[in-house]
């Protein structure tokens, strides 16, 4: 707390034991200024009943989180692996890179039901080679969604603010939903039926194709869907 | 007869704004010790520097709050109490900084570092968004001086710097004559980008007038056809494809081009996402012509909180300690979102306003705990203190380093006596880490 170092008893009221593998952690009460819960976390399964704070299951490689409340800021920065799973909504910067870094969510899945805030899954990076394809499945998003994607794929059942794909070099972004507004470097190249994303799963609706950022490349893998 | 009551100072720098002015003039009563004439420098600066002089507004003594009420008292006592303060928070917030001189800002590191405290400075609600995307993208710029004498394109995009920055066009960016600019104004073609109808926009050859809020979508237009793309939008953020291209071209053809940049980029909508366009199309420019990027900074020594707090922490603004290293986060340890989430229970404020400039649930927050202000003047923030620290204004009364915009460090002057009792910042924090030290009795 601030510059003290407190036990974690001293705040928390704990039962049950360690195990090595498969464990299960369910976190009860008001967290909503607890910070960095499930960082680097590689296996097994935490559950956190109500609001939490910034920075959850950052840089995790495994295992899975379940919020059944609201996550702040950076849920699920800097993703290398496992799923995360959010049913309220998320603060900004969902997925993203830290400061300064230029690779951000490499892996994994996170699913929020509500709305997220802006600049989520900010540098995140594919790896064909070692078949990683980091994936984001939300409600409604806030402005500059997958800003500088190298590779992700983002699934937007609601609308989105202004922006969304800015400065994308390549990678997926799909809105069933309307955008409050698109940059004028997206250009419209058809309609489609079908969308098939990286990761094997077939999306079926009548889209939208623009590709971009034109920006960042003037010839661009980079896709914008747009629900018709 | 050579009149001796009067001493004329020369090469004086300007503790103002960022560009640091170097050929001032200043007359000084030398019986009072009061300045009498300043030649050469803006309003702002001559404003500035009168300031120094005795006046109702001015702190001379050490003051501590008693009964609601700020009384004078002893420097001894007011050190004794602010480290009791500080000892005793659990979340300490160490802001400002900016107005001040390097070794002062070095002090704030070392306290924040003992304290395990929060260290800001006033780039977080300034230029802090230009350093975001610094980091995210890199940086290409240069000195003023290349610029003098080199630039015939110069853009000024959501700045003013007839307002905020008098002499920049006069000494560095637009009316000066270079080394390979002779003729000065004429040599060169100069483009102001901005919502408004400056006056720095009414001096310039082409004025853009983008629509408010959406300098992003202009800049990431400009990238996409100096690429070559076709866009299929006729307007842009307000501004014509003609307009654009005409733009583009006088982009392209020229020699040397440089953008200065303003809070109209970091602190209008997208922040710091503003920079990043415009670094990226300053990158992208290189492939034609040699394009240069500078922040117009503020604060006089804003360049040189950054680089002394990055040459200690490795980070220019936003670092916590709590954990005994620093980390850097904006967005989580920058002073505004600290003081809104109310993470913090003390606060020592060198040489900036806060009060005047955050957001008003903030500034509750602020003076919700107690609060220690080092500052010269009566300002809403020190008006609210718990312990008001008189100091010698750096650049005035005393001597030390200050980094010009772009990251020139120069040695202010020092021109008269401080009034007295008044020491200067960097000694009141030197003080002020030996007593904490004292009462946790550890060595010096």
């Amino acid at each position: 707390m601030g510059n003290q170092t407190v036990k974690l008893g001293d705040i928390f009221d704990i039962q049950g034991k360690s195990t090595k593998e498969n464990l299960r952690v369910v976190i009860e009460g008001n967290l909503e200024n607890v910070k960095r819960i499930g960082e680097k976390m590689s296996s097994g399964e935490i559950i956190i009943n109500g609001n939490i704070g910034m920075h959850l299951g950052n840089q995790m490689t495994g295992g899975k989180i379940i919020v059944n409340g609201n996550a702040d800021d950076w849920a699920g920065a800097m993703l290398k692996g496992g799923e995360l799973e959010i049913n309220g909504n998320a603060g900004n910067y969902v997925g993203a890179a830290y400061r300064g870094f230029w690779k951000g969510m490499e892996d994994g899945i996170i699913r929020v039901h509500g709305k997220i805030g802006r600049e989520a899954m900010l540098w995140a990076r594919n790896s064909k080679g070692e078949n990683k394809w980091p994936i984001l499945y939300c409600n409604d998003a806030g402005s500059f969604l997958g800003i500088h994607n190298h590779g992700g794929t983002i699934i937007v059942n609601g609308d989105t603010d202004v922006y969304p794909g800015a400065d994308q070099a390549w990678g997926n972004i799909i809105v069933n939903g309307k955008i409050l507004k698109k940059l004028a470097s997206y250009k419209k190249i058809g309609e489609k039926k079908e969308i098939s994303l990286p990761n094997g799963e077939i999306i079926k609706g009548n889209y939208i194709e623009y590709s971009g950022d034109h920006s960042v490349k003037k010839e661009t893998n980079g896709r914008l869907f747009l629900k018709l | 007869m050579v009149d001796t009551k009067i001493k004329t100072i020369y090469d004086v720098i300007c503790p103002f704004c960022g560009s640091l002015c170097d050929d001032l003039e200043v007359d000084i009563d030398k019986s009072t010790q009061t300045i009498i004439g300043i030649r050469n420098a803006c309003q702002i600066g001559t404003a500035k520097l009168f300031a120094s002089n005795p006046s109702e507004h001015r702190y001379t003594k050490p003051m501590i709050k008693k009964d609601g009420k700020l009384t004078e008292t002893t420097i001894d006592i007011a050190i004794n109490k602010a480290a009791e303060i500080l000892i005793k928070s659990k979340r300490p917030l160490l802001y400002g900084f900016s107005s001040t001189e390097c070794e002062a800002q070095g002090k704030g590191v070392e306290l924040a570092e003992i304290l395990g405290g929060v260290l800001d400075n006033t780039a977080s609600v300034c230029h802090g968004p230009s350093l975001l995307a610094e980091q995210d993208v890199g940086v290409s710029t240069s000195t003023l001086g290349e610029y003098k004498n080199r630039a015939d394109l110069v853009i000024f995009w959501g700045c003013n710097p007839v307002h905020a920055h008098p002499r920049h066009l006069g000494r560095y960016s637009e009316f000066v004559r270079g080394y390979f600019r002779k003729d000065g104004r004429n040599d060169r073609v100069v483009i102001v980008i901005d919502p408004r109808n400056t006056q720095t926009a009414q001096i310039a050859d082409i004025h853009i007038q983008v629509n408010p809020k959406e300098d992003y979508e202009l800049l990431n237009a400009i990238r996409a056809m100096v690429r070559g793309v076709e866009l299929e939008d006729d307007k842009i953020a307000g501004v014509t494809k003609e307009k654009i291209k005409e733009v583009i071209e006088i982009m392209k053809k020229s020699n040397y081009g440089v953008i200065f940049f303003g809070m109209g980029l970091t602190q209008s909508s997208s922040h710091h996402r503003n920079v990043d366009s415009a670094i990226c199309l300053t990158r992208e420019l290189n492939d034609y012509t040699k394009f240069l990027i500078t922040p117009m900074r503020g604060h006089y020594n804003v360049t040189g909180a950054n680089t002394v707090f990055t040459w200690n922490t490795g980070y220019a603004y936003s670092i916590d300690f709590s954990r005994g290293y620093p980390r850097y986060n904006p967005g989580e340890f920058s002073s505004v979102d600290l003081l809104m989430r109310d993470e913090i229970d003390a606060s020592l404020i060198v040489a900036s306003d806060p009060a005047s400039n955050f957001p008003a649930d903030s500034v509750v927050n602020l003076f919700k705990h107690p609060l220690i202000v080092i500052e010269p003047h009566e300002t809403p923030t020190s008006a609210f203190a718990d312990i008001v620290f008189p100091v010698a204004i750096a650049g005035i009364e005393c001597e030390g380093t200050a980094y010009r915009m772009d990251h020139i460090p120069l040695r202010l002057r020092k021109v008269k006596e401080p009034p007295e009792n008044c020491l200067s910042d960097a000694i009141i924090l030197e003080k002020i880490i030996n007593k904490i030290n004292e009462l946790k009795g550890e060595k010096q």
